[in-house]
């Protein structure tokens, strides 16, 4: 399933549990949702680029197996973002449930 | 699709980074290809991990990086082209200040009317608030050829990443300011030069041109504006020499 537009908010979410790099944040979003939360790895990227544009992340290399990886990391303007993304939802997903309630 | 044409599937990972990266500027693209490559050669050892033959192995980590358009697409929106970099040293061959002399042709006629009342008997003269408001245009018009002065001598200047920028946001402001007094120029040209023919034929239609193209000029330099943040100094010297 492809929630469009919503990368960005799950990948956040996935750093503030600490640092990671690309390949890692992609194959745990889709673990943690069980593969029902999917998406196309080479879209990942220019996520995380835009990201770190807005200055929601940060990103630094480290040499890895012999090997050099980009690792993200969340900055306080991301987590304030997160926080407040994360309410919306809450949200949101309360409305949808009230009214599925409701119905059934 | 990279503007209009869509590429063949990719075979390998070199053609899928040849054409998620096209037409980038280069610190885009060794950057872009030193994530991608690290994340492809994992996703190798994990499908050779669960048991797969090496080609399969292959096939499965290029297909998970799905659709190369649509990352072609997502990394032009994030990175600088090589076709952008040079747009703030060609801005002034396309300035706006060139439109301000534009909406003069419109807006003089106005004013005149108001400094040498009783020229031009039977045109009633326009209200004085379109006097204001003309007048106020002529000032901005101003601005912008001041405005538009700066970003030449910029542009004389040795290349670096904070005068592409300074002269990106110049222009933006310039656009603007141009959209604006179009705006007005039509306004006032609308209500106060209706007796006069050649300006309601010419100069409408050329200040409503000139509104669009100012707003759409103005955004597209606080684009490229934004991009030139993730551009290196080195992309400069990777760019042909700007034509004089």
């Amino acid at each position: 399933m492809n929630f469009k537009g919503s990368l960005p908010t799950l990948i956040l979410q996935n750093l503030s549990r600490g640092s990671n790099h690309g390949y890692r944040i992609a194959q745990e979003i889709k673990q943690t949702s069980k593969g029902v939360l999917d998406f196309k790895e080479g879209t990942l990227y220019p996520a995380l680029h835009g990201l770190e544009g807005k200055k929601l992340i940060t990103s630094s290399t480290r040499v890895e197996n012999g090997r050099e990886r980009r690792y993200y990391k969340l900055t306080e303007k991301g987590r304030k973002v997160l926080v407040k993304e994360r309410e919306e939802w809450q949200q949101f997903s309360g409305a949808i449930n009230g009214l599925f309630q409701e119905a059934s | 699709m990279i503007l209009g044409i869509r590429r063949p599937p990719p075979q390998n990972l070199t053609e899928w980074l040849e054409s998620a990266t096209w037409e980038l500027v280069p610190s885009a693209r060794a950057r872009i290809a030193e994530e991608i490559e690290a994340h492809y050669v994992e996703s190798v050892s994990s499908q050779l991990a669960r048991g797969r033959a090496e080609s399969e192995a292959r096939a499965m980590a290029l297909a998970d990086l799905g659709d190369v358009n649509a990352a072609a697409v997502r990394f032009r929106h994030e990175y600088l082209t090589n076709g952008e970099f040079g747009q703030p040293n060609r801005v002034f061959r396309t300035n706006p200040a060139r439109g301000s002399l534009l909406n003069l042709y419109l807006l003089l006629p106005i004013n005149a009317d108001f400094l040498r009342p009783g020229v031009r008997e039977g045109v009633a003269l326009p209200d004085w608030r379109f006097f204001i408001t003309s007048s106020f245009a002529l000032g901005l018009s101003l601005v912008v050829i001041a405005l538009n002065f700066r970003i030449y001598t910029l542009s004389r200047r040795k290349n670096s990443l904070t005068t592409l920028r300074r002269m990106a946001l110049l222009s933006a402001i310039s656009w603007l300011i141009l959209g604006l007094i179009s705006l007005i120029s039509m306004g006032a040209g609308l209500s106060a030069v209706l007796p006069l023919l050649p300006q309601l034929v010419i100069g409408l239609p050329a200040s409503a041109c000139l509104v669009f193209l100012a707003i759409g000029m103005g955004h597209e330099c606080l684009r490229v504006r934004r991009k030139l943040a993730t551009a290196t100094p080195e992309d400069i010297s990777s760019q042909p020499p700007a034509a004089a």
